[in-house]
């Protein structure tokens, strides 16, 4: 309320007393507003909060239930372990070419090298690698009068675990 | 037989307490929806609390109802209990009243 002079003044009391009135009509319609909307649509608002309380329950349950089944999950892998069935043993090269005979003994010998590897887990027979690679380095069988060179090329570790060789048969000098 | 200052306190102790429940549950809703309770349930609620708050406000405490039995061992007055009585039992109906429309409100479909 600028005055003559352009300045803001204090409102009279006359005046203010106008206008609290007025303000206080003001704020009692908001709270009338309020109220006639919260009796349309507290029932709705009642049903949300409801659905809410409802949904958290069901969502906690849920986790809970995620929870114990990772925790079985677990248990059961930790159980079941996979172990080596069986050894198959390859010859991919045999020089100069021998007879079979020659090539059935030495897979029979390969294999009762190899037969402590039958059962073993997997994780174990993993770690074993170097160890077989270390055992058939310049290997030799005496197969009658001859004397077979074995080199380990490749092992395959699952639960048939597959070992691929190459020999070289020597004759041995009487 | 009854005074006209009687009845008119009769009723007016009967708004006060009506008011007091209504009013109170209303505010107490509009409240519940500020900080996102449920509304109408927690006016229901409100209202039960209050109906005894209502009866309290309308008598203006109990040491004014007190102090009129008083007068009745010290100058023998009767009817000044039995006035008591009737104020204490429409300032319940009031409050009762109170409750029974706000419960009405929050069963409303």
């Amino acid at each position: 309320m600028a005055g003559e002079d352009g300045l803001m003044r204090v409102p009279n009391s006359f005046t203010y007393k106008k206008w609290i009135k007025y303000e206080m009509f003001f704020f009692l319609g908001m709270i009338v507003g309020a109220l006639i909307m919260l009796l349309f649509f507290g029932k709705e608002l009642d049903r949300l909060h409801l659905t809410i309380d409802s949904l958290e329950n069901e969502n906690k349950a849920y986790l809970e239930d995620v929870q114990k089944y990772k925790e079985e999950q677990a248990k059961s892998q930790k159980n079941y372990q996979l172990a080596v069935k069986d050894v198959e043993i390859h010859l991919l090269d045999i020089q100069p070419k021998a007879d079979p005979f020659i090539e059935a003994e030495v897979i029979k010998l390969v294999k009762r090298d190899t037969k402590f590897l039958e059962g073993k887990p997997l994780n174990s027979v993993n770690d074993l690698h170097l160890l077989l690679r270390q055992h058939f380095r310049d290997k030799q069988f005496k197969i009658g009068t001859r004397n077979v060179h074995l080199d380990l090329k490749t092992i395959t570790i699952y639960t048939t675990v597959h070992l691929y060789f190459t020999a070289k048969v020597e004759t041995i000098a009487p | 037989m009854f005074s006209v200052s009687l009845l008119a306190n009769m009723f007016l102790h009967f708004f006060i307490a009506f008011g007091i429940v209504v009013g109170g549950s209303l505010m107490g809703g509009l409240g519940s929806f500020l900080i996102r309770q449920p509304p109408i349930y927690n006016m229901t609620t409100i209202a039960d609390n209050l109906k005894i708050w209502g009866l309290v406000g309308a008598l203006g405490g109990t040491f004014d109802s007190f102090m009129q039995i008083e007068r009745v061992f010290t100058e023998g007055q009767i009817s000044a209990i039995i006035k008591q009585i009737i104020l204490i039992i429409s300032a319940f109906a009031g409050a009762h009243s109170g409750t029974v429309l706000i419960q009405w409100l929050g069963k409303m479909d």
